[in-house]
Order: C-alpha cells, then sequence, then structure tokens
C-alpha cells in the first residue's frame, strides 16, 4: 500500500511544480498581469476584474 | 445595415445599468486601442434592426483632460456613431447637461435618456420631458435604467434619430458674446462649410504615403481628435462650429491639428482677446476655458429655468442630502469614518469572525489529523507525511482559515460601496489630504489599495497629472491590502486577544499616516508643485440588493479558494521542500541545516534590532514578497504547526508582543508582492522610480518597526 503514499506525493509534487512553473511563465509573459486573475483583493471600490488587465 | 450607438454620460448616471439592460449579458468586452480602459460592446436588436451598443467611459466632460473623456471625444467624432444615448441622471440634472451640450456641439444625432425621473419626481418635481426636448432641439426620453421603464420609447427614438437624424446647434443658446467670437473664429477658418480646418485630403494622401512606406509614424493620427487611430474610425471633419468653440476654450490639440496660417492665427487671437477682455469687464482675471464653461452653465440653466425645473436649492432636501449632512459633517465626518472602520475590524476580528475562523479551524485540523493517520497506515516514509501534512495541509490550510474573516470584511466593504459611502469616505479623506498639500484626485486609487495594490496602482491611470500619477503610485502601497489580513489575523489572535480589532485599525491608521508623512516629504522635494483641482460627484445613497453583494462575496470566496488551492499550494510546497533539504539536495533533520535555513541565517541579523532577528522568520517576510498570505503558510510549515492555533501556540514562545507588533509594522509597510512591484514598473515606466518604491517602501518598515521596537522596549522596561 506505500505505493499510494509515493502517488501522492509524485502528484503533488509535479502539480505544485507545473503551477509554480507556468505562474513563473505567465507573470514574465504577461508582465506581472497574470497576477489579477485570480485576485480576490482586486474588486474593491466599484472596480471590475477588467481595470486589473 | 447595423446601426452604431453610443452609449456616453456622467460616471454614476446610471449608464451600465442601461448598457446591461438593453443588452443583457450578451456583451464583448475589449479594451481601447493603445490604451486600457475597458471597452464593451454588444449587439442588439431594435425594431427588428441589427444595432451595436458602445459603452463609453463615464465623463462629466468633452475637454481632453483625462483618458476617459479623451476616448469619449475620440469615439465620438472620428468613429461617428450613428446614434448617441447620452444617459443624464435627472437629479444632478444640471451637472449632468454639461455633457449633454457637448455631445450636441459635435453635431451627432444624439437621444438624451432621463434616468433616474422617478426619483426626482420623489423630490417634488414634475418633469416636462417634450418641452426640454422642444428647448434642447433633440428628443429627451425618460426612463427607469433599474426599474426597466421607458424602453420603448427610448428604442423609438434612437431608431428615429438612426434613420431621419436630428442634430441640434447648443451654440445658438449661448451668450451674444461667445457667439460673436464663435462666429468671428468660424469665418477666420473659412465658413461652417469649408471643413478648412481638418484638411482631409491632406490627412488622407499622408496616411497612404505612410502605408505603403510601412512607416508607423503617428502623423496621420494626430488629426484623429485624441492622436490615436481606432478601428472603424471614418475620415470625418468635426464641425467647423466645435472646431470654433475648441479653439475659443483654448484646446490646443484641436488648434494644432487645425494648422491654422499665421493670418487666420492672428485673427483668431484677436477674436479670443475680445471675447476675454469682455467677460473681464464682468469677471476681473477670468480666463478663456471659464468663460465658455460659463456660458454653456448659463445655457443650461436658462433651458431648465424654460423648462420649468426648480433652482436645485428651492428642490424637497432628499434623503441623501439629509444624510450627508451627518456623515460628511465637518466635524463628525471623520470620527464617523474611523468609527465605521473599527466596527468593520471589530466585527471581522472580534468574536463573530474568530467564531467562524475557529470552526473552520477544528475542521482543517481534523482533516489534517486524518490525512496524517491515513498515511501511517498506508505505511508512508516520513517525507511524505511530511510533505502532505506539515507541507500541503498546514501551509493551504494556515490560509484557508481565514476564509470566513477576508469574506466578513469583503461584505462590509461591499455594503459601504454600494450604499454609495465609499465615495464620502473618498471626499472625507480628500479633505483632509488635500490640507496636507496633497492632491485630493489621488486618493480613490489609494482607497483601492485597501483591497489590492495592483490594480490600485493600475486605477492611478485616472490621475491626470503626470507627477500626481507617479506620486499615487509610490504611495498607494502603504494602504495596507487585504492579502496581509491572514497575518494580521494570526497574530492578533496570537497577542492580543482582547484587542484584536483595535489592533488591526492602529494598524491601517498607521499605513495611512506612512502615507501622508512619505507624501509631503515626495511634495517636498521630489514632486514639488501646487495643488490641481478636483471635482468629485457624490452619488446618492442606495440600499444595497442581496443580489449584488452575495455574487460579489461568491466571486471573492471562489477566487481566494484557487489563490489557495494554486499559488499558496505551490509556495508551500516549494517552502517545505527549502526547508527540508540541504543546498546539497540531501534531507536533513535539523532545519536550520536546509536550504532555508541558510538564507535565513545570513539575512536575520538585519532583523535583530526589531526583534524578530530569526531565520524562520526573515524567510516568512521573504516569501511574502511573493503573496502576503505566504507569510501565514511558510510559517505554518517551517514551525510545523498543523493547525492555525497550533502555530498561535508555537509564535507565542518565539515572539514577545512588542516584537509581534513590530513584526505586523514590518509586514505592513515592507516592499509590496512581485505582482505590484510588476505593475508599478509597467505604469510608472521606469527602473530608477521602480527601485525608488521599493527602497522608500522598505526603508519606511524597518525605519518605523526599529522605533516601535526600540521605544517600546524603554516603555517596557
Amino acid at each position: 500500500m506505500t505505493w499510494i503514499a509515493y502517488a501522492l506525493a509524485g502528484l503533488v509534487l509535479l502539480a505544485a511544480a507545473w503551477i509554480a512553473v507556468k505562474g513563473v511563465v505567465r507573470f514574465i509573459r504577461t508582465k506581472g498581469q497574470s497576477a489579477c486573475d485570480s485576485c480576490p483583493y482586486a474588486n474593491t471600490c466599484g472596480k471590475t476584474k477588467g481595470d486589473c488587465k | 445595415m447595423s446601426i452604431t450607438i453610443a452609449l456616453a454620460g456622467n460616471p454614476n448616471s446610471g449608464k451600465t445599468t442601461l448598457f446591461n439592460a438593453l443588452t443583457g449579458s450578451n456583451q464583448y468586452v475589449g479594451n481601447w486601442p493603445g490604451v486600457t480602459v475597458e471597452r464593451k460592446e454588444a449587439r442588439f436588436q431594435i425594431e427588428g434592426e441589427e444595432a451595436t451598443l458602445v459603452d463609453l467611459p463615464g465623463v462629466y466632460s468633452l475637454s481632453p483632460y483625462s483618458l476617459e473623456e479623451n476616448i469619449t471625444r475620440h469615439f465620438i467624432a472620428q468613429h461617428a456613431p450613428d446614434v448617441v444615448i447620452n444617459i443624464v441622471d435627472a437629479t444632478n440634472i444640471e451637472r449632468n447637461l454639461y455633457l449633454t451640450l457637448q455631445l450636441m456641439e459635435l453635431e451627432r444625432p444624439v437621444v438624451v435618456a432621463l434616468n433616474l425621473i422617478d426619483e426626482l419626481e420623489r423630490q417634488g418635481v414634475k418633469v416636462d420631458c417634450r418641452r426640454l426636448s422642444a428647448l434642447l432641439g433633440v428628443p429627451v426620453v425618460p426612463i427607469s435604467a433599474k426599474k426597466k421603464q421607458g424602453f420603448d420609447g427610448l428604442f423609438a427614438a434612437v431608431y428615429q434619430q438612426a434613420h431621419s437624424p436630428v442634430v441640434s446647434y447648443p451654440a445658438r443658446r449661448y451668450d451674444e458674446a461667445t457667439r460673436a467670437a464663435i462666429n468671428e473664429i468660424v469665418a477666420a477658418l473659412g465658413g461652417l462649410s469649408s471643413h478648412s480646418a481638418f484638411d482631409l485630403d491632406e490627412h488622407r494622401a499622408h496616411r497612404d504615403e505612410e502605408e505603403r512606406d510601412d512607416d508607423h509614424t503617428p502623423f496621420a493620427e494626430h488629426r484623429h481628435i485624441g492622436g490615436y487611430h481606432d478601428e472603424g474610425d471614418r475620415d470625418f471633419a468635426p464641425p467647423t462650429t466645435w472646431v470654433a468653440l475648441k479653439i475659443l476654450e483654448g484646446d490646443e490639440e484641436i488648434a494644432g491639428a487645425a494648422q491654422l496660417s499665421p493670418a487666420q492665427k492672428r485673427r483668431i487671437r484677436k477674436a479670443i482677446d475680445a471675447y476675454v477682455a469682455h467677460g473681464r469687464t464682468i469677471h476681473p482675471g477670468i480666463d478663456q476655458l471659464t468663460l465658455v464653461v460659463d456660458a454653456r452653465y448659463e445655457a443650461i440653466e436658462r433651458t431648465l429655468r424654460e423648462a420649468g425645473f426648480p433652482r436645485r436649492e428651492e428642490r424637497e432636501v432628499s434623503l441623501s442630502d439629509r444624510i450627508d449632512r451627518v456623515l460628511t459633517h465637518k466635524v463628525l465626518a471623520f470620527p464617523i469614518f474611523l468609527l465605521l472602520m473599527a466596527l468593520m475590524f471589530f466585527l471581522t476580528f472580534g468574536s463573530v469572525g474568530s467564531t467562524l475562523s475557529g470552526l473552520t479551524e477544528e475542521m482543517m485540523a481534523l482533516l489534517s489529523d486524518g490525512a496524517g493517520a491515513a498515511l501511517r497506515a498506508v505505511g508512508s516514509p516520513a517525507w511524505i507525511r511530511s510533505l502532505i501534512v506539515d507541507g500541503v495541509m498546514a501551509g493551504v490550510g494556515g490560509v484557508l482559515v481565514f476564509l470566513p474573516q477576508i469574506l466578513i470584511i469583503f461584505l462590509f466593504m461591499s455594503v459601504l460601496e454600494d450604499s454609495g459611502y465609499m465615495s464620502r469616505a473618498a471626499f472625507i479623506t480628500d479633505r483632509l489630504l488635500r490640507k496636507l498639500g496633497l492632491s485630493g484626485r489621488s486618493f480613490i486609487p489609494m482607497l483601492m489599495g485597501f483591497g489590492c495594490t495592483t490594480t490600485a496602482v493600475i486605477a492611478a491611470r485616472g490621475v491626470e497629472n503626470e507627477r500626481d500619477r507617479k506620486m499615487t503610485i509610490l504611495l498607494t502601497p502603504f494602504m495596507s491590502c487585504g492579502a496581509k489580513l491572514p497575518v494580521y489575523a494570526l497574530f492578533t489572535a496570537a497577542f492580543f486577544p482582547g484587542n484584536r480589532g483595535l489592533c488591526v485599525l492602529s494598524l491601517y491608521v498607521l499605513g495611512m499616516m506612512m502615507m501622508i508623512a512619505v507624501g509631503l516629504l515626495l511634495r517636498k522635494t521630489a514632486f514639488r508643485r501646487g495643488d490641481t483641482p478636483f471635482v468629485m460627484e457624490l452619488p446618492n445613497y442606495r440600499m444595497p440588493t442581496v443580489k449584488n453583494v452575495s455574487r460579489r462575496l461568491w466571486d471573492r470566496a471562489k477566487d481566494f479558494l484557487t489563490r489557495a488551492g494554486t499559488i499558496i499550494f505551490a509556495m508551500s510546497v516549494v517552502v517545505w521542500f527549502l526547508q527540508s533539504f540541504s543546498p546539497d539536495f540531501k534531507m536533513v533533520a535539523d532545519s536550520a541545516q536546509s536550504i532555508f535555513g541558510r538564507i535565513g541565517a545570513a539575512i536575520a541579523p538585519i532583523f535583530r534590532p526589531l526583534g524578530f532577528g530569526e531565520w524562520e522568520k526573515s524567510v516568512a517576510l521573504l516569501s511574502g514578497t511573493i503573496a502576503k498570505e505566504a507569510v501565514v503558510s511558510t510559517m505554518q510549515v517551517l514551525y510545523s504547526a498543523e493547525t492555525t492555533q497550533r502555530l498561535g501556540a508555537v509564535l507565542a514562545t518565539k515572539f514577545t508582543p512588542l516584537s509581534a507588533y513590530a513584526f505586523l509594522v514590518f509586514t505592513l509597510l515592507y516592499v509590496p508582492c512581485v505582482s505590484a512591484i510588476a505593475a508599478i514598473r509597467r505604469e510608472i515606466g521606469s527602473w530608477r522610480l521602480t527601485l525608488l518604491s521599493i527602497g522608500l517602501q522598505t526603508g519606511t518598515a524597518y525605519i518605523v518597526a526599529l522605533i516601535v521596537y526600540q521605544v517600546g522596549r524603554l516603555f517596557a522596561g
């Protein structure tokens, strides 16, 4: 049953690496604007997500 | 054939409500070319005919002083829409008609949609739209955008204007002196039908030449109002009367594009000088622009009196005005503002917020314990248990437990925003800032900094003066952004359980005070200049709707969960890796020997005078530059605390209340996250100023935290 633990660890590490690499690439490509894609704080004062882009 | 309809109006006049009501969700959102202001377009049917509705930015006038005004003016002058729907807030008709007159001056077919007429009638004013329409010379249709009333009449008027356009010439209603000056300038330009001011043949020839040479110099575009070319622009010569009016106002862009001969310039200068001299016999010291503005307002007032509108001061005092007498009161306004903020923090970090967070925490603890037990049951090696439980579950869970508190604060802000109080907050604080010599215009993006620094930095585009805009960008990161809330919640629960709300309020106030202090310093050094005028409209108070507020909360909860599941998750794994492995990639038993331990040990001495000179605290601050919530998730992983409660207990042994408060002060003021830094670089366009911003933030954070800790030690003994 130990293989379940290894599979889970592999999945977690792969997912984290994928998110990190994708995030960094998108961050560089969009000059930082990708950070606004799912920002919960960006909507105050009646502004919409569009204002972020 | 499709009808192109432009939707123009003042901010807060109900433009977006009308746009959504007319088009439903069938809308396309893009950007204006060359600029980054949102552009909404939608197709819909009008009397069985295809129509495209373009929502223009909300503006008060068509003077080219702001980006939004420039875009609106360019679209109407250059794109030449078939009809312009001008939405007018009936409760503030005097101000709104100022834009109406300017739209009519461009001689496009206009339909005035008189919105909020029901609110005006509640103030005891009866509106004779037929009379007003006859006086203005364009159709005036009463509507209620919110209740979707009056749309049939609006559609009929728009259809009529699209097929049998009627344009109005408002300059005919201006005072005699203004009319005489306009006529003289028109004559100097070669007469009404000449359009010589904008020689389109020459313009086309140059453009064709440019296209052949594939040379993208903006020569041809400078003849387009606004200085840029948009897909769908027409080679449309602006009306000569309008060109004359703009020259009379002193509009340099139009005067430049008109390419006047020396003789024309002399004749026009003479006409303007005579106009100003005449004006100064009545108002000494008045300038040409103010004279034209006055002429428009005088025409508006006369039109409204003739249409039977009572003066504003003769109308019944509205509920909004009565509320404003208290909420924007000279003495009471600021204490009420602080009281509301205190209430918000009390509810968020006090018993309500902490009870809800406690429940989430218990759930997270159960999950974490369950995961640990399950991994042990399948014979998992220790490092995998550490990765899943101490890394992922502690890191992500440590941030997730603050979701209820974040939702409470956003619920509060949504209600304040929807009710119209946020505009008052900007107004109140603007008064204070202006007394300190700061531009009032800058406060709106600064207020947005309470949400997200990145958005606030981008919103500074609305500040038209370049120096003010740069200063706003430099000062905005001092406002405490929402991502710092989990750090405040964690530390206040661990060290100041009885005064959580007060402690967070003190941090917010400290942030604002530092912004004012640094602002004053910048004003006296790098950004020396006089005040700029600031006009701000206070919308009527409205009851927030459950639908609006709950939709916004749901959006934020979704975004928060996405952020926890992506960036915080990835950060937790990276932090776990860096604190579990040595520089030669061997697993270490003592995390002080890890990669993170080594990095932390190198920078920790810098923080020793501030009271938090241990490597774990230093690297937590370092990871906070990726995302501020990562300060919490990093500590959670580094201190191997599966739950926030356990982390609080560990922190109580690592900090004193004084060093904890100094840590919070440093977190409040130090360098913003990478996305905010990227936004600063992009918006400010200079690495030198970006580095100045980073230095200013971190330097201020260091000095203030140092003062807090060292002075606090004197008192604490």
